[in-house]
């Protein structure tokens, strides 16, 4: 559940990006943290290693004044990728009011994107996420590269399910910014009749994503 | 998720400024400003520097909130902004390594009890596995046991066989030539009439009269007569220990077989008393209508023999030594007992009785192994012994062998 503080003003949403290794969840942030022209925006928090690997997490806050006044607040966080930190995961994704889920496009890392997507659900449920009723968007990151999966093949793949799919370039700054517009619609979803977002605070899906994110180009 | 603090909470001034050298970052910043300045928290209070009356207050944001403020003099609002550019990155900074430790910890916490409980999981797998070896050992030791009974068994059926293959013989030997003597003489103690028939007829006075005077020939003819009765006599105990050693040994039947225990302990008996020491009273209680018992007889002889022949070596030498046989039925069990008025048992002997090779008799004597025989006997035929010492000098022997074998 999103942190409400009501002497402070403040409703906070967790956001987590979630994927396999060097998928690109840090790149999404850096590139987040150039493109928007959020009201508020924090300075990126990263602990990159030497081998661009996240050891921890990254952190980029962004705000925004609803008409009401209250501060709505985005934390977005990435886990680290490498199997072994598992703890560390588990402990960022706790308390995740939506995720964006990279995965790499290239077809040798299916596997690994199988895999984290397990690991994802699986932490899920043992941090106390509701999984089915979670705000999910799957990425699929790297279009760049050769030997990708193309577009129509993984979306005939996830038609059956009721994530959002979305394409980036991570590294180019293309798709990133839509990604989280998708994630944060489900947000709004999931939690305006719990906050009275639009009726209490007078904001409206399309305000509330623009706000973040301004008139977002979709490219599909 | 655990006991640490959650790495993601809302940060304060005083937990991000914890353990900074801040009287240091007020001094440095104040020479950059080159007039006091005041860090306060949010509702006003200095937490480093000096209070700048009339002084402007610069915000210091985190994670786009505001922190505090840095408060500086009204005309030095320019360097006053450098400083808090400073100053909010260093408090960055300072979040940053808060934010890793804290989540570092709430992993390791974390991870440590997953581990903790797959420790304890492997501690009870390795309970389960040494259970097992211990129930292994004691496994191993009773097959172990078994073996040994079983090659006890061995030896002792090797050993039966043996003699009674031996004894089989020599009776067969023994049988014929004894068949013949004992038919030769009933045949001549028969001629014997004929020369009492012979004197009748001779003439009173004849020189043949007076011969049979002479050599005393009516006394050689009734002599001859006891001579042969005494041979027959001898004879037929001949005759009679040879088909008993026959039956006692059951050499040509290994195969279980019906029988009256009672007939089987007389002949034992009668084999047994052959031995016993003068003076010695061996006497046979047998109960009446005993149900047949189905039995290695021979085995079952080699044990009655083993418990006889150790009540009368108990009461060798002994004014009145007495050797008393029962049978009775006890329930579902023939029972056997054998009781004497000899020296007893100790009782530090009295656990040992049954160990393979323990004996108290002088070298030559016996090796130690018919009691344990006699066990091992009785329990193949689900039966228990029981030796004990009577209140009264004395030691009766007892074995129940079940109607019906369990195994």
């Amino acid at each position: 559940m999103p942190e409400f503080d009501e002497g402070a003003g403040r409703l906070s949403f967790k956001l987590v990006y979630y994927g396999p290794a060097q998928s690109g969840k840090t790149s999404n942030l850096m590139q987040l943290h150039e493109l928007l022209c959020a009201e508020l925006k924090g300075e990126l928090m990263t602990l990159e290693t030497q081998s661009d690997r996240t050891l921890f997490f990254d952190l980029l806050p962004l705000g925004m004044r609803a008409p009401s006044g209250l501060l709505v607040k985005l934390r977005l966080f990435t886990v680290p990728g490498q199997v072994q930190h598992d703890g560390t995961r588990k402990a960022v994704l706790s308390r995740a009011d939506g995720v964006v889920f990279v995965a790499d496009s290239q077809r040798r890392e299916a596997s690994n994107n199988a895999e984290a997507f397990q690991n994802l659900a699986g932490n899920a449920a043992r941090v106390g996420l509701d999984f089915e009723r979670l705000p999910l968007v799957v990425q699929f990151n790297k279009r760049d590269l050769p030997d990708i999966a193309p577009q129509a093949e993984i979306l005939a793949r996830y038609a059956a399910t009721p994530w959002p799919v979305t394409f980036a370039t991570a590294t180019r700054g293309e798709g990133v910014a839509e990604s989280l517009a998708r994630l944060l619609e489900a947000v709004y979803r999931r939690h305006d009749a719990d906050f009275g977002l639009g009726a209490r605070h007078g904001l409206s899906a399309e305000a509330f994503v623009q706000a973040f994110v301004g008139s977002v180009r979709v490219t599909m | 998720v655990n006991g640490a603090a959650a790495f993601d909470r809302e940060l304060t001034l005083p937990e991000v400024v914890r353990g900074l050298p801040l009287d240091r970052v007020a001094a440095a910043l104040e020479m950059l400003v080159g007039a006091p300045v005041g860090i306060e928290d949010p509702t006003g209070r200095i937490v480093a520097g000096h209070a700048v009356p009339g002084g402007q207050a610069i915000p210091v944001e985190l994670e786009i909130e505001p922190l505090g403020v840095l408060r500086v003099p009204a005309g030095r609002l320019q360097q006053g902004a450098a400083a808090a550019v400073l100053l909010k990155l260093l408090l960055h900074a300072r979040a940053q390594v808060i934010r890793a430790g804290d989540l570092h910890a709430s992993a390791m916490s974390t991870e440590y009890d997953a581990l903790r409980q797959r420790h304890e999981a492997l501690q009870q797998s390795e309970a389960r596995y040494r259970e097992l070896v211990q129930s292994l050992e004691e496994r191993v030791r009773q097959q172990v046991a078994l073996l040994d009974e079983r090659q006890r068994q061995i030896y002792l059926a090797e050993r039966l066989a043996s003699i009674g293959q031996l004894a089989a013989g020599i009776a067969h030997e023994i049988n014929n030539p004894t068949g013949f003597i004992l038919s030769n003489l009933e045949t001549g103690r028969r001629y014997l009439p004929r020369l009492h028939e012979f004197k009748a007829a001779l003439a009173a006075g004849s020189p043949a009269a007076a011969s049979w005077q002479r050599l005393d020939l009516e006394f050689i003819v009734d002599d001859l007569d006891d001579l042969l009765g005494d041979c027959i006599v001898g004879a037929q105990r001949i005759a009679r220990i040879v088909r008993d050693v026959k039956g006692f040994s059951s050499i040509d039947r290994p195969d279980p077989e019906d029988v009256d225990l009672n007939a089987q302990l007389a002949t034992v008996v009668a084999i047994v008393a052959a031995q016993k020491p003068a003076g010695v009273t061996l006497s046979e209680h047998y109960a009446e209508g005993l149900p047949r018992l189905l039995c290695l007889p021979g085995h079952l002889n080699q044990v009655f023999v083993n418990l006889i022949n150790n009540a009368l070596q108990a009461v060798e030498g002994r004014e009145g030594g007495r050797v008393e046989v029962h049978t009775r039925i006890e329930g579902s069990d023939l029972r056997v007992d054998v009781i004497d008025n000899g020296t007893g048992i100790a009782p530090e002997v009295l656990p040992r009785v049954f160990d393979p090779f323990f004996t108290t008799r002088g070298v030559g004597r016996g090796v130690g192994l018919g009691l344990t025989v006699a066990r091992d006997i009785v329990g193949a035929h689900g039966g228990r012994i029981e030796l004990r010492s009577l209140a009264g000098p004395g030691t009766a022997a007892s074995v129940s062998l079940p109607l019906t074998p369990t195994r």
